[in-house]
């Protein structure tokens, strides 16, 4: 690597010589040591002998300029011979048109870039890739956000990947290795695992995971022992990816893990296997616990169970309520075990629906938050959107519990915004039933919920000042990200702005309208 | 003639970042109410915050590229000027064309004339009193002598105490010589001196560094005391290093040297209040590089009239000298258009750009940079250094803060590329690259 050192190198030369000496003289000074110049034996010492020894400061200066001269002249650049990467192979993918880069180039220098995913997404759809003069921009902002790598990867192009192959920051761009080449090279996939750090390992475990669960659990199990308590939870919470009953007997001997993260997590994942003994033990106690009286209008019983013995403590249940959730110890139980209940079983066992089982709750005026808490808890574990749609149908979705929303899926979301606004007629403000959801609804909305939104929009604007609705505020920057782009001529008029309250509203929507222009002209280069 | 402009193009035209940002989001058809284009010219209204839209304008028939906008901005270009080149470069369907409304055609009309003038007027001009002037190149010269002479008892005295104690010495030890310089009218050597001051912190082999410095400045002293002696061109070298320059006017009345002329790249640097633009070309039939300088002060603009990547058939009228690099555009013959990649020349190896630049330094041994127009290289990337190699391996390095190797990179995607760059003896800084498979 001495070529790679700074090239200052000088040679052992008899001018190598000559320069050192030069310089020790120069440091020391002429006042400490007189000058000797060396013997006119080879041209450029014949130059120095020009000098006159008896005005030496002249004389080193003098010198110094042939010496520097020479050198400078005569340096031969290094040889390295050491082989370069391999050239970026050709790509067929093509390259998007000139004014769609000219809109990437806007967005990484900050302007309109919250449209930057729907770019990305879209370069995707059409088969095309960035130009290479904005592939280090664009590789950079996937090192700073990490939300939006996945975006970038399709549309680098060989010239985006090859190059990110060549800078460790970039890592993330990398052609990976898929998981069938992972499983077919033991030894490579055993290196990486015992060399990488947790995130790299994890993240190799939830591929294989999507592959060959399998395999991934035996990866994880020759480790097991030797891992600290955070890497151990870390590799078992990946197990929700391809989770099946062969994952059970592990994930049960993980219930008596020294970690309580460990443990805590195993008992979630076993609680999403029907036939896991967990599942079965938690059943059994809960069975006697809870009661249906079918008869019109239909009821739920409910008795509290009288300890929390240590086989429930295994199985996940806190003896002891957080000190901020208002409830009683007993309550607190039940609410856990009917969490790691699957809820198929009550729909099976009594042979009803989720929406009767909500308004029979309702009826039992003195226990039914922790049954519904514990649905709540279920319903996200076990990630089940029939239930969510039925709770936020029932209105038993509360402010806390607004994460099980981003369960539903886009259509089950747009369904209820409409509902909603037709329900709610009052105009959208942080307040409405339907704000969360649109909160939630980030993906491109359809016709009809731009033209309601933008309806209820203008009536809010027509009504009513801003001031104070920050939440409200904060949602234009989604909406504009949302709405319609094909309705921009519908979204541009129709504003009420003689009324009283515009000027307060106008530079939002004025921001608003500028990105959805933006996004107009912007897809506009893909729809040809 | 065809519009041949590409958006990095325009955008380095831009006076600041702000400006870019600017033109680019104005770089869409919604933002004007009308655009147009003919041959001659390109012309859109722009609605701004006023009543009236602006009325931009660009004049593309002569070769530096004039344009005009009724914007009340200051900057040169304004963001109208560059969204409306923008627009052009990437969406040329939007322009129709058509003849000119009358704004436009006033314009062109009054830029006609004015150069008509002006063309009439240099003609006329004269120097305007030659005795005064003689005189005062006497007095100046005077001044400089005393001003080097006591530069040479001050390095005299340098050297006698020895150079080990440099990295102790504030900031003002180099800098009060330097103002001295400047007060006796050697801004050459003023900015030499002022170089010294970062040599001493600036890491190991400083010491040998320092010591180069101080010789090549004593060498421009002898240089300078005897000047009558030597050779006209080395005269003129010694003249130009100090700081005496020659006047543009007296070299535009030589005859120029006309050739196809590319442009490969532009640096620009900044020194206290004086931006310096230093922009490159490489005749395509003479095989000679050339240098073009532009000075500003302050926020003045810049000359943006040379743009990388671009070509033009002008006459070019060198600075004497041992190794005349310097000159400037005394006529154009076309506008410009794309650089050609396929017409580059260049060097094929690094040995022989070697060669050529030990001649150069023979010749002129206070050069400073020296153009490399480098053929099938490849970018190379090692230990958090930057280098460029050829075919044979040969390697020179990028300066340690070389910021935008990975965007040279991105570009050459690992294939021999051609490279040109500024080699001050020790780096290669380069300035442009262009793959092969482009120019075939």
């Amino acid at each position: 690597m001495t070529q790679y050192a700074a090239p200052e190198a000088t040679t052992g030369s008899m001018y190598g010589t000559l320069w050192q000496e030069l310089i020790t003289h120069a440091l020391l000074g002429t006042a400490r040591q007189p000058l000797r110049l060396p013997p006119p034996d080879a041209p450029v010492t014949t130059v120095l002998a020009g000098l006159d020894p008896a005005e030496p400061e002249r004389a080193v200066l003098g010198a110094a300029a042939v010496l520097s001269l020479y050198r400078q002249a005569g340096r031969l650049p290094p040889v390295d011979r050491t082989p370069v990467p391999r050239p970026c192979p050709p790509d067929p993918q093509p390259v998007c048109s000139a004014q769609a880069a000219q809109h990437l180039a806007l967005m990484l220098d900050g302007t309109h870039s919250a449209a930057l995913p729907e770019w990305l997404a879209a370069v995707a759809a059409a088969g095309q890739r960035v130009p290479e003069q904005h592939l280090v921009a664009l590789l950079e902002l996937g090192q700073k956000k990490v939300d939006l790598q996945a975006a970038i990867l399709p549309v680098l192009g060989e010239r985006g990947r090859w190059l990110a192959t060549q800078n460790p920051a970039w890592e993330y761009a990398c052609p990976q290795p898929t998981a069938e080449e992972l499983l077919a090279d033991v030894s490579r996939l055993n290196a990486i695992w015992e060399t990488s750090t947790r995130a790299t390992r994890q993240a190799l475990l939830t591929r294989l995971r999507a592959q060959s669960p399998l395999t991934a659990r035996a990866l994880v199990e020759t480790t097991w022992k030797s891992e600290k308590a955070d890497d151990r939870a870390a590799f078992v919470a990946t197990f929700a990816t391809g989770l099946s009953m062969d994952d059970e007997p592990f994930l049960e001997a993980a219930l008596d893990d020294r970690s309580k993260e460990v443990r805590r997590t195993a008992a979630s994942l076993l609680s999403r296997l029907p036939e896991s003994r967990l599942v079965q033990r938690m059943i059994a106690r809960v069975q006697p616990l809870v009661t249906w009286k079918p008869s019109p209008p239909a009821r739920i019983g409910v008795t509290l169970p009288d300890v929390c013995d240590k086989a429930m403590i295994r199985d996940g249940i806190e003896p002891k309520p957080p000190r901020h959730v208002q409830i009683g110890e007993r309550a607190w139980w039940l609410q856990q075990m009917i969490s790691a209940t699957p809820l198929a079983f009550w729909t099976q066992t009594w042979n009803t629906t989720p929406a009767d089982l909500l308004a029979a709750v309702r009826l039992n005026v003195e226990w039914c938050e922790p049954l519904l808490e514990g649905w709540r808890m279920a319903a996200r574990n076990q990630q089940d959107q029939t239930w969510v749609d039925a709770l936020l149908t029932a209105g038993e979705i509360t402010d806390r519990t607004e994460d099980l929303l981003y369960l539903l899926s886009p259509e089950q979301c747009e369904a209820h915004i409409l509902r909603l606004l037709q329900t709610h007629p009052e105009p959208l403000q942080s307040t409405h039933p339907a704000f969360a959801l649109l909160m939630v609804h980030r993906s491109a909305w359809s016709l009809d919920l731009t033209r309601a939104v933008l309806a209820s929009l203008r009536q809010r604007t027509a009504r009513q000042p801003t001031h104070y609705d920050y939440l409200m505020r904060s949602m234009f920057h989604i909406i504009a990200t949302c709405l319609a782009p094909e309705l921009l001529a519908t979204a541009s008029a129709g504003w009420p702005t003689d009324s009283q309250y515009w000027p307060c509203w106008e530079p939002d929507i004025k921001n608003v309208l500028a990105l959805l222009h933006f996004r107009h002209d912007m897809l506009k280069e893909f729809s040809q | 003639m065809s519009f041949s402009l590409t958006t990095e193009q325009i955008l380095a035209m831009a006076p600041d970042a702000a400006s870019a940002k600017a033109g680019r989001s104005l770089a869409a058809r919604s933002k004007w109410v009308t655009v147009g284009a003919n041959d001659q010219a390109l012309w859109g209204e722009c609605q701004g915050s006023g009543k009236t839209p602006y009325q931009v304008q660009v004049d593309l028939a002569t070769g530096d590229l004039a344009y005009r906008c009724s914007c009340p901005s200051r900057k040169q270009p304004c963001k109208h000027i560059l969204g409306l080149l923008l627009l052009r470069a990437t969406d040329a369907d939007a322009f129709a064309a058509t003849t000119p409304p009358d704004w436009v055609a006033d314009w062109l009309a009054k830029r006609a004339q004015a150069a008509q003038k002006r063309s009439e007027q240099h003609e006329q001009r004269q120097v305007s009193d030659p005795a005064a002037q003689a005189k005062r190149a006497i007095a100046r010269e005077a001044k400089i002598r005393a001003g080097l002479q006591e530069l040479e008892q001050w390095l005299h005295d340098l050297i006698r105490q020895g150079l080990a104690d440099a990295p102790g010495h504030p900031a003002a030890f180099w800098f009060t010589p330097a103002s001295r310089m400047i007060d006796a009218q050697a801004p050459g050597v003023a900015r030499l001196l002022r170089e010294l001051a970062g040599i001493p912190n600036s890491g190991p082999g400083w010491q040998g560094r320092l010591l180069e410095h101080l010789g090549r400045l004593h060498l421009l002293i002898e240089g300078f005391k005897r000047l009558e002696t030597l050779p006209p061109d080395i005269q003129t070298d010694i003249r130009t290093t100090i700081g005496l320059t020659i006047r543009e006017d007296d070299l535009r009345n030589q005859p120029g040297i006309r050739d196809h002329w590319l442009v490969l790249g532009q640096r620009v640097e900044t020194e206290d209040n004086l931006t310096v633009q230093r922009t490159w070309l490489w005749g395509q039939t003479s095989n000679r590089p050339a240098l073009v300088l532009s000075f500003a002060t302050g926020n003045q603009p810049l000359d943006r009239s040379l743009l990388p990547d671009t070509s033009l058939e002008a006459d070019l009228v060198f600075y004497p000298g041992a190794v005349p690099l310097r000159a400037l555009v005394k006529t154009r013959h076309t506008p410009v258009a794309r650089l050609d990649p396929s017409l580059l020349p260049g060097i094929p190896t690094i040995n022989a750009a070697s060669a050529s630049y030990a001649a150069a330094l023979a010749a002129h041994p206070w050069l400073e940079r020296y153009p490399f127009l480098l053929r099938e290289i490849t970018i190379v990337y090692r230990d958090g250094s930057w280098a460029v190699r050829d075919a044979e391996g040969y390697t020179l390095f990028c300066p340690p803060h070389f910021a935008t190797g990975w965007q040279l990179l991105a570009r050459s995607g690992g294939h021999p590329s051609i490279l040109a760059g500024e080699w001050d003896g020790t780096y290669l800084l380069p300035l442009n690259l262009w793959t092969i498979a482009e120019g075939v």
